[in-house]
């Protein structure tokens, strides 16, 4: 019940942010307010759905627009920093609307960025009082017990050559879905890795969407300049999304690494034989 | 076309602005500075400290402009702090909690730099200065509560932002939304931004 009345506000709310600006005679300003971003875009809250650019997104107490929309845009979970009674600040997940087919299922704070767990910086929001254990809690706790694959680099044929392409063969995944039975209904966790590549010599590569093959057709290469042994180790950085019925949501970032220690990267010189 | 316009209002307004600002100055010092005389009998000096920010018997665009000035310095602050440390981390999420006065306008600004860290802070000057606002009428000013439209600068801070039109409402700071003192002007924010485009100006928040 409490669900189709949300749905239902949603819808109202929704209707009411694209009717035409003309009637804004009525006095919605209390409830409409804007501001710009750094980057010129224009982002709005009109009747508690944010629109950016006019486009409505979300909503400002980040429920997704999905239900209000069905046939609209694809409505994507993001880690949303939010603020407690309290004060405090915690993060849930919200939902948005995305338009570009190349955003992923899941939005983070920094895309790609190496380092950019921010549940190491907040807490999860807490439960609501006096419920059981929420979904949520049930797929975090699975998704830091699940054996994540993890990349076994190569290089062939062993060695490298300066000047010469190193072609990082990376033998892992970039998709991992998990499947286990809860007492809420089964849960499912999709999970999309990405490659950052430290190449040992101070050169770093990343994010590489894609596995690293061998030549002539991997896409994961470099180029070492001097001769000598690296190590070179390979970090696979994880993102998930997971579902239990009609719950759903985005999980923090788990990492896998894989290394190839003391790579050693030879030098060919031409020589002159004389005859 | 219309940032053109924008900017000639822009202009014009300052001009108004700095020469209103130097008239209410020099008024305020007719009254309270004498001319300089001899100095006659034996009685220690005495000094009087005036905070910056406090509530003068009739709040004008003068001491207005001071504490915005003192906002935008301390949300300056705050903005170089989430860009140095390409995140919104938990000590700019508390400055900002000293500078928004309601908990529905701090999620505005938490959002707004959430945001900004998707778009990887496209669009900041590196480094960004400070957003400088300016009273452009005063809507309502009370010992408790300021509501005004103002010119927002953000030039210094935005490499595609110039002047906005904009309205800010201020009610004294709840001294529990600021444990470290972070905020120094006594005041924070209740609302800010404008109205979407097509919609009316917004209604004096210090009646709402």
């Amino acid at each position: 019940m409490t669900t189709l009345l949300r749905r239902v506000t949603l819808l109202l709310a929704l209707a009411g942010s694209l009717a035409p600006i003309a009637t804004a005679a009525l006095d919605l300003a209390p409830s409409a307010q804007c501001f710009r971003l750094a980057d010129g875009r224009m982002r709005c809250v009109i009747n508690g759905i944010v629109h950016i650019d006019g486009i409505p997104i979300e909503t400002l107490s980040g429920e997704s627009l999905a239900a209000s929309e069905p046939s609209g845009p694809r409505h994507v979970p993001y880690e949303r920093i939010v603020t407690q009674p309290d004060g405090s600040q915690c993060v849930t997940t919200g939902w948005r609307a995305v338009t570009d087919e190349s955003v992923p299922d899941a939005l983070y704070q920094i895309p790609d960025r190496e380092i950019g767990n921010i549940f190491a910086q907040y807490e999860p929001c807490p439960e609501e009082p006096g419920t059981a254990i929420s979904p949520r809690t049930i797929a975090i706790r699975h998704w830091e017990t699940i054996a994540l694959p993890a990349p076994k680099p190569h290089i062939a044929p062993g060695w490298g050559i300066t000047g010469k392409l190193a072609y990082l063969e990376t033998n892992g995944t970039t998709t991992h879905t998990h499947t286990s039975p809860t007492p809420l209904g089964e849960l499912r966790i999709e999970a999309t890795g990405v490659y950052h590549v430290d190449w040992g010599d101070g050169e770093k590569s990343g994010p590489h969407r894609r596995e690293g093959a061998p030549w002539p057709n991997g896409t994961i290469t470099h180029d070492y300049i001097w001769a000598g042994t690296y190590d070179v180790v390979v970090t696979q950085q994880w993102t998930a999304t997971w579902r239990i019925g009609p719950h759903s949501g985005v999980l923090h970032e788990l990492r896998t690494t894989g290394r190839i220690d003391d790579f050693e990267v030879r030098q060919i010189q031409a020589v002159i034989v004389a005859r | 076309m219309h940032g053109a316009v924008r900017a000639a209002r822009w202009r014009a307004a300052m001009v108004g602005l700095v020469s209103a600002v130097a008239a209410a100055a020099c008024s305020e010092g007719g009254a309270q500075v004498g001319v300089p005389s001899a100095t006659v009998g034996t009685e220690p000096p005495t000094t009087t400290t005036t905070h910056p920010y406090a509530v003068p018997p009739v709040i004008d665009a003068t001491y207005v402009n001071r504490v915005l000035e003192g906002l935008d310095k301390a949300y300056g602050d705050i903005v170089r702090l989430v860009l140095n440390s390409r995140g919104l981390v938990p000590q700019a999420s508390a400055q900002l909690r000293s500078l928004f006065g309601t908990d529905r306008e701090l999620q505005l600004e938490l959002d707004r730099f959430q945001e900004d860290m998707r778009s990887g802070f496209r669009g900041y000057r590196n480094p960004p200065g400070n957003q400088r606002t300016f009273v452009d009428h005063i809507v309502a000013a009370s010992s408790e509560c300021i509501f005004a439209r103002v010119l927002r600068d953000y030039s210094a801070v935005s490499q595609v932002l110039a002047v906005e039109t904009e309205w800010v409402a201020l009610s004294r700071l709840d001294i529990s939304r600021d444990p470290t003192g972070f905020n120094t002007t006594g005041w924070a924010y209740t609302y800010h931004g404008f109205p979407p485009p097509g919609f009316p100006d917004p209604p004096n928040q210090c009646h709402v």
